[in-house]
């Protein structure tokens, strides 16, 4: 018997624009109270464990939710921002876009 | 092996929708074609099952011998990932499935085509969509269709090597929608086996120097990617590869057996395998017509018959003997005839009015008689 569980919703997935080679940050917090007083409570993530992976230098590090390094970016006008009061202990950057390219083209002219 | 004519169903469209398939019409024709199925005999999916199964070991001899002459020139992978590749092979990192393209009659052998092994398509039509049609066009009967099945076993093995509290993640191009129905079946199996599962576009993978990530920073210890390669080696992440902690599924080295140059390297280590054709570097090994097949071609793009004194190009491609496939109600069929852990585990059937299958031929269901 097949059971399909999920299928359902895959049409709902919505695929958010996101500019080639786009660099991002996230603050990193020394406690929790920290993270909260420059975004909420919900929008703060606690240490990852291992099996979330991460860890590393800033595995004890709260972290902020993700931003656009570029602020002057119309992207950026409706991202969380860099935090209201500047708490932060750090931050770590990622950068996105960086696979993508061959299939958007091929699908671009097929 | 034969070709039944017979009414679709009224409500076929709402039917196939229900289990995840909307992407049924291309430019209003359907891609999933219920007018029509095969009949085959049991012994003839005996002989597919073989040929495929031998196939399939063939391929991993030949993969072992690439890897220990450690020259990958000829499948035209740059020599940079060589050693990255021979090490995904040494760990085992696991190959869930593939895809055998071949031509078969009912009659003479099952000729190979060419193995789907990296990013198979077809998928959620041949393991889900064709066994719903079974049960309510030919109760009763049976089909050649352990697919879904033979999955969540897989994802089960996957599960029993990684550390079960990771995600593993799916990706591909996810706005187009065959692309998003496949990965979101396999995701559909991956967590039927246990395994917590979350899809994001190809896109939207991040990079934090260390690991690839999500979109919420979370390091990707677990890629299933249905996107080839050859694309991801000539991206700008693609030196991350070499240095980066995700595990991908499909593995590296199984994009040694998704390029067409294993046809001509099947043929020097297999000549004269009853289920091969003969493949060669140099067209000017074949005197008469052949098939010219770029090494990255997918879905029938850079394949094109060649008549007898046509050069063709020279640039990343190979030549394979013509095996014509056989037609029926004037459509070519080609077997689809999947592998998902090392075994043969089901076929579909692709129809075209044309002699080459391509993104549009169409999907029929089969049955055995």
């Amino acid at each position: 018997m097949v059971n399909l569980s999920v299928l359902g919703i895959a049409s709902a997935i919505a695929i958010p624009y996101l500019p080639a080679g786009a660099e991002f940050r996230r603050n990193l917090y020394r406690d929790r109270e920290s993270c909260i007083r420059d975004y909420s409570a919900d929008q703060c993530e606690g240490p990852q464990n291992s099996a979330g992976s991460g860890g590393g230098a800033h595995g004890g590090s709260w972290r902020g939710p993700r931003y656009y390094s570029d602020r002057s970016l119309p992207e950026a006008r409706s991202d969380p921002g860099v935090g209201r009061f500047g708490l932060s202990s750090g931050n770590e950057t990622s950068i996105r876009g960086g696979f993508g390219r061959v299939g958007r083209a091929l699908r671009a002219v097929g | 092996m034969q070709r039944e004519r017979l009414a679709p169903r009224g409500d076929w469209q709402a039917k196939v929708e229900r289990l995840g398939m909307d992407f049924h019409t291309f430019g209003g024709q359907p891609y999933w074609c219920e007018a029509a199925c095969y009949a085959f005999t049991p012994a003839e999916i005996d002989v597919i099952e073989a040929a495929t199964d031998e196939l399939h070991a063939l391929c991993l001899e030949a993969v072992e011998r690439l890897i220990n002459g450690g020259d990958l020139e000829r499948l035209a992978i740059p020599e940079t990932f060589w050693h990255w590749i021979a090490e995904s092979w040494r760990r085992h990192d696991p190959g869930l499935f593939g895809r055998f393209d071949l031509a078969y009659d009912g009659s003479a052998p099952p000729k190979m085509l060419e193995y789907n092994a990296d990013t198979p398509t077809a998928l959620l039509e041949a393991a889900v969509i064709q066994w719903h049609w079974l049960e309510e066009v030919r109760p009763g009967r049976d089909q050649f269709n352990l697919i879904h099945e033979r999955l969540i076993d897989e994802w089960k093995a996957v599960k029993a090597r990684i550390n079960p509290a990771w995600r593993v993640y799916f990706t591909g191009v996810l706005d187009e929608p065959e692309d998003l129905g496949t990965v979101e079946y396999m995701r559909d199996v991956c967590e039927q086996a246990g395994l917590a599962g979350q899809s994001l576009d190809i896109a939207e993978i991040g990079w934090d120097g260390k690991d690839f990530t999500d979109l919420a920073g979370r390091p990707i210890r677990v890629l299933f990617k249905l996107y080839p390669w050859e694309w991801l080696l000539s991206e700008d992440f693609a030196p991350h590869l070499l240095v980066g902690r995700t595990a991908f599924i499909e593995a590296p080295w199984k994009m040694l057996l998704s390029n067409k140059a294993i046809l001509p390297i099947l043929w020097e280590m297999f000549p004269g395998h009853p289920n091969l054709l003969p493949a060669s570097f140099r067209r000017s090994d074949f005197s008469g017509p052949c098939v010219q097949k770029s090494v990255h071609g997918r879905e029938g793009d850079g394949v094109c018959l060649l008549a007898a004194g046509d050069a063709g190009s020279a640039a990343q491609c190979i030549w394979q003997a013509l095996c014509p496939l056989p037609v029926f109600d004037d459509q070519y069929a080609i077997i689809g005839s999947w592998v998902v852990g090392n075994k043969a585990a089901g076929i579909g059937i692709r129809e075209d009015p044309q002699p080459i299958t391509g993104n549009s031929s169409v999907f029929v269901p089969h049955y055995l008689s």
